[in-house]
């Protein structure tokens, strides 16, 4: 039987009377470099989210480090995310602390470790994503690229288990696209984390996942490797890798009215 | 009739929304009352700093002021009657039971608590409350509880310094530019003034205000929309909301304690 770190088992979740996503089933193994891939809208933030615990859903069973995540976990979720690393879009640096502060956040929140221990292994961190030599400086003195790396020296500062990146490269520069890809592989590779990023950056995530969901209107239509992903025949997959402007989402967003309909009423 | 069950539904759906909002507001800071954590007195230092300190230059110069323009309006129509010494009666009066906690609450408003609406509002739109949140901080017990706790303490504070200084700066002018006699206007404020009846009372009623205003001015930043321009939005909704309920509740307050 192979061990899970997260198991959704039917899992839907609407927003008002719509679903966002529906009967979602999957597991993520650990150890492994998973993307959650799909169109803006699909649901993969939401996803993100009900992994993560931020959501709650309508239906269905989530386990999270084997933990059910539901209404009654309560201020528990605190407990759980002592064991993640989470690095948003925006890397969510807090302004007021410097880089070096910044790392040592969590490292002061949840050890007892005297000051000193702390700088030195915020350093170390900071030492692994390249930015030893910014410890000093503010967010808003970095590059985008850089803060997201400071982030990502942050969600890594406890050595969680697994670590949730939401749109790592989007926005970036291919210099920080590569560095921050070359980071994600790395520190799956050395430090064994299990690696959770949802993506639409084709290139860049297929280059370094090891397993691919593909998520369409709130359903998964592919779950596999990243090898088999590319050669996947599935329409929705090929529009989506190959960037085809018409497919399964259409170009033209549906309405109840035809173009002379709505040109009438306008009149 | 279609019409009016549209109407009747968009009522209902109104009520119900409010009915929610205000459930929400109560539960949310009862939540956060009985929340603390280890970081909890350097950020209720940090609160007492931005909501004590931060206001008080503005509310020492501005009772300052009221105190004087109040003695030369006193003066006015009191001497009229020939009662121009009881002028100091008529300031600390006025300023105790009325003018303090209203006047004070209302600068505190504008220069503490849109300070309040505007970093908790830049944090969420930055995302940094949601970083808080996934490295195990409760935001409520990092952010909320302090600066709800803190308010307790800068209120009778401030409220005191800004009756202090305005009934000072009354007697600087009645004594001093309107010839009022030194010992007749202390005199007629130690008589006249009680202490349960008018200054407890004063302090009460404006701890009320203060905290309704750190209310409105926290939900406002905390659940603030992710728009550009809603942070303008949510600190003038701050200034306008907690004002407004400042002098509605005011008024409620003072109706039960004429009574």
């Amino acid at each position: 039987m192979t061990m899970s770190l997260i198991k959704f088992e039917q899992v839907s979740f609407k927003r008002s009377d719509r679903y966002i996503l529906k009967d979602i089933s999957l597991t993520i193994e650990p150890g492994v470099i998973t993307a959650i891939m799909g169109a803006s809208g699909s649901g993969k933030s939401t996803l993100l989210n009900l992994m993560v615990g931020r959501l709650t859903a309508d239906n269905g069973r989530i386990t999270l480090l084997d933990q059910e995540l539901n209404s009654r976990i309560g201020s528990g979720i605190y407990q759980l995310w002592r064991r993640m690393g989470f690095l948003f879009q925006s890397a969510a640096l807090f302004n007021d602390l410097t880089v070096l502060e910044n790392v040592m956040f969590p490292i002061d929140e949840h050890t007892t470790l005297p000051e000193i221990m702390q700088e030195i292994v915020a350093i170390m961190k900071l030492e692994a994503v390249g930015l030893r030599a910014a410890a000093s400086y503010y967010p808003h003195q970095l590059s985008g690229g850089m803060q997201r790396r400071v982030a990502l020296a942050r969600a890594i500062a406890l050595d969680p288990e697994i670590v949730f990146y939401d749109e790592p490269f989007a926005g970036q520069d291919p210099i920080s696209m590569g560095v921050l890809v070359r980071l994600i592989k790395q520190f799956n590779q050395d430090l064994g984390i299990t690696s959770i990023l949802v993506s639409h950056d084709v290139g860049e995530t297929l280059a370094i996942a090891d397993k691919v969901i593909f998520l369409h209107e709130g359903k998964i239509r592919f779950d596999g490797t990243a090898h088999d992903f590319v050669r996947c025949q599935d329409p929705g997959v090929v529009q989506f890798v190959q960037a085809l402007a018409d497919g399964p989402v259409k170009f033209n967003m549906p309405s109840a009215h035809t173009i002379g309909e709505q040109l009438i009423c306008l009149k | 009739m279609s019409e009016m069950i549209d109407k009747i539904e968009c009522l209902g759906r109104k009520t119900h929304e409010t009915v929610w909002r205000i459930g929400h507001f109560v539960c949310f800071f009862y939540q956060s009352l009985m929340y603390h954590d280890k970081k909890f007195f350097s950020q209720f230092k940090y609160s007492l700093v931005q909501q004590g300190t931060h206001s008080l230059g503005l509310i020492v110069l501005s009772a300052a002021f009221i105190g004087m323009v109040l003695a030369l309006q006193g003066y006015v129509i009191l001497a009229r009657f020939g009662a121009e010494q009881a002028l100091g009666q008529l300031i600390a009066m006025s300023m105790i039971r009325e003018l303090g906690p209203v006047m004070c609450s209302l600068f505190f408003i504008g220069r503490s608590c849109s300070t309040i609406t505007a970093e908790l509002a830049l944090m969420r739109i930055t995302m940094q409350i949601d970083s808080l949140e996934v490295i195990g901080v409760n935001p409520l017990a990092r952010l909320i509880a302090p600066r709800l706790w803190a308010v307790l303490f800068v209120a009778p504070l401030l409220i005191s310094v800004f009756i202090s200084v305005a009934i000072l700066g009354g007697s600087l002018v009645s004594i001093s530019v309107l010839g009022v006699d030194y010992g007749a206007f202390w005199s007629n404020i130690a008589t006249t003034v009680h202490f349960y009846d008018d200054i407890v009372k004063s302090l009460l009623k404006g701890l009320i205000f203060f905290f309704n205003a750190v209310a409105v001015a926290i939900y406002q930043g905390y659940f603030v929309a992710p728009q550009v321009e809603a942070v303008a939005k949510a600190t003038t909704r701050t200034v306008v909301l907690s004002s407004a309920l400042t002098l509605a509740l005011d008024y409620i307050l003072t109706s039960f304690t004429v009574n």
